[in-house]
């Protein structure tokens, strides 16, 4: 099984991102689950390049979620900002 | 607070609040927040009344130091604002009354450079203002040569980036921009993504340094004299992420921007709904030209003389789509895309602009070169022309350009361009003239038309009146 998550919708492909090296593949949509939306990430069994199953794994989207918001949170505080003036 | 529109807002207005600040205060990136701008009437010469929501202003800082304030535009006044080392923010200042500014100076001669860059299926787009400020918006999937290009322009830092969503056809090469780049800010819609690209674009900015900002409709981000009008989003309401786009509009001269990111249908209606004027003579089509969106009643509002798309070769996505490209067409736009025609460099100055392409031959486009290389042309002027004119009556006009320049020209009539014979392309002669006789045609609706003469990629426009 490999994590992916799926970036965007382009008409009847998914475009996948998968999860370890940020490699990019498109499938057919439809041989995702149906309700697989924008940014779900999914469990997937790939022959090659074609999908044989995917699930989709919501835990794995609440982390990226919740990893993700935190960080934009700083940036939105200008956190990464402090150190700025330090800096030659 | 929220105030009515009285008028329809003009861009004019919001260039005119914007300047403001440039000019108070030099080198100064500012924001104006709140779309809710009332605008009366004006002319050139006098004082506009603006009663705005709020200002924010951020003053670039030599020394990193950091200090907010909570201002309006009156206090304290913005000419005391000096350019030091402060980064001065003015949040959630409501100002009641009217405020007064001046009206706009005139647009410097020196040319501003937009450059769409063929990033294969991707989006990329680098504004070189007169200042010698780099603007980049988007930057194409990761590994697709915006670094390079940017490199191979002379671009050594990028003063504002601009992320119009979150896909990773566009943020993608933004990773290897905030590498290779100092970045001073970084614009986006706001809208997270779970993947990891966006993380890793998310964590470019934090190491990067760069400062975060988010854009709303309404928010004017000011560039030293050059404003952007953030017209899209409004609160990131689709589901769909390439209608939450940042959607930018901006004037330099007298040429009108507006950057679509990958907005469509959605953000269209939202705008034609809105009342903001859409009118520009340059339009980033939305969505790399897919049917997502170039709706007519969109296309007939913006009525764009150049519309850019963006798409990779033999893509697999159906971009740009024939009947959107013909939408395009209909609505009198000459078209260039980067699957035809490589990088297009757009030079921009108070008399217009020119076009120049990578590669030669664009897309049903009957201004484009059609084989071989073209000639190119140091300007072109258009002499006379024929008005008004009769139906049924012939109609000439006459340009002046480079000798031996390849030139062709397109009239645009209520039903598109004109197939009249007489309007074939040619090259001008040894004196730099080129003229065009065509007969407009009996059943011809009356009104004003458009010309577009093209000569060697350098484009001026006239009309003709129809009786």
């Amino acid at each position: 099984m490999t994590k992916v998550v799926i970036d965007r919708f382009e008409g009847a492909f998914a475009v996948l991102i998968l999860g370890e090296d940020n490699d990019r593949l498109q499938v057919p949509r439809a041989s995702l689950p149906a309700e697989a939306k924008e940014g779900d990430w999914l469990q997937v069994e790939f022959q090659d390049e074609t999908v044989i199953s995917a699930v989709i794994d919501s835990q794995e989207a609440t982390d990226a979620k919740k990893r993700i918001a935190d960080k934009l949170a700083l940036l939105r505080s200008g956190a990464h900002l402090k150190n700025k003036a330090d800096k030659p | 607070m929220r105030i009515k529109k009285k008028h329809k807002t003009r861009n004019l207005t919001f260039a005119g609040i914007a300047s403001l600040v440039v000019i108070c205060c030099g080198m100064v990136f500012s924001i104006i927040l709140g779309g809710e701008i009332v605008a009366s009437p004006i002319s050139a010469n006098t004082e506009i009344p603006i009663p705005l929501e709020k200002i924010i202003q951020l003053t670039f800082s030599a020394a990193g130091a950091q200090t907010a304030a909570a201002s309006s535009p009156t206090s304290p006044p913005l000419s005391t604002i000096a350019p030091t080392a402060t980064l001065l923010v003015l949040p959630n200042t409501t100002l009641e009354s009217t405020a007064t500014l001046p009206a706009l100076p005139p647009q410097s001669d020196i040319p501003l450079r937009f450059h769409f860059i063929d990033v294969g299926q991707g989006d990329s787009t680098l504004i070189q203002t007169p200042y010698g400020e780099n603007i980049l918006i988007d930057g194409g999937e990761s590994e697709t040569g915006v670094v390079q290009y940017l490199q191979s322009v002379g671009v050594q830092k990028i003063d504002l980036m601009v992320a119009t969503h979150p896909h990773s056809d566009h943020i993608g090469g933004l990773v290897q921009v905030l590498r290779a780049f100092p970045v001073a800010k970084v614009l986006t819609s706001g809208e997270a993504h779970t993947t990891g690209t966006y993380e890793n674009f998310i964590d470019g900015i934090a190491s990067a340094q760069a400062e975060y900002i988010e854009g709303k409709r309404g928010d004017i981000i000011q560039i030293n004299g050059l404003s952007l009008l953030v017209l899209n989003p409004l609160n990131n309401q689709y589901p769909d992420m390439n209608e939450n786009s940042l959607v930018l509009q901006f004037t330099y001269g007298n040429t009108t921007f507006l950057l679509m990111g990958d907005g469509g249908a959605d953000v269209e209606s939202a705008l034609l709904a809105s009342g903001v004027p859409l009118r520009a003579d340059i339009l980033k089509v939305g969505h790399h030209a897919s049917t997502s969106g170039s709706t007519p009643a969109f296309l007939g509002a913006v009525s764009p003389s150049v519309a850019l798309y963006s798409a990779g070769i033999g893509n697999s996505y159906n971009h740009p789509a024939p009947q959107t490209i013909t939408a395009i067409t209909n609505a009198g736009a000459i078209i260039y895309g980067t699957d035809k025609n490589g990088t297009i460099i757009l030079t921009v100055d108070s008399n217009g602009y020119q076009i120049t392409t990578q590669k030669a031959g664009g897309l049903s486009s009957p201004l484009s070169t059609p084989t071989g290389q073209p000639v190119s042309a140091s300007g072109v002027e258009i002499a006379s022309v024929t008005s008004p004119v009769s139906p049924g009556a012939y109609a000439t006009l006459t340009a002046n350009t480079t000798p031996g320049a390849s030139c062709s020209i397109t009239v645009y009539y209520k039903s598109g361009p004109s197939k009249a014979s007489g309007l074939e392309p040619r090259p001008a002669d040894s004196n730099g003239s080129v003229s065009w006789t065509w007969k407009v045609g009996l059943k011809t609706t009356s009104g004003n038309w458009r010309i577009v003469v093209n000569c060697g990629g350098i484009i001026k426009e006239t009309t003709f009146t129809v009786q």
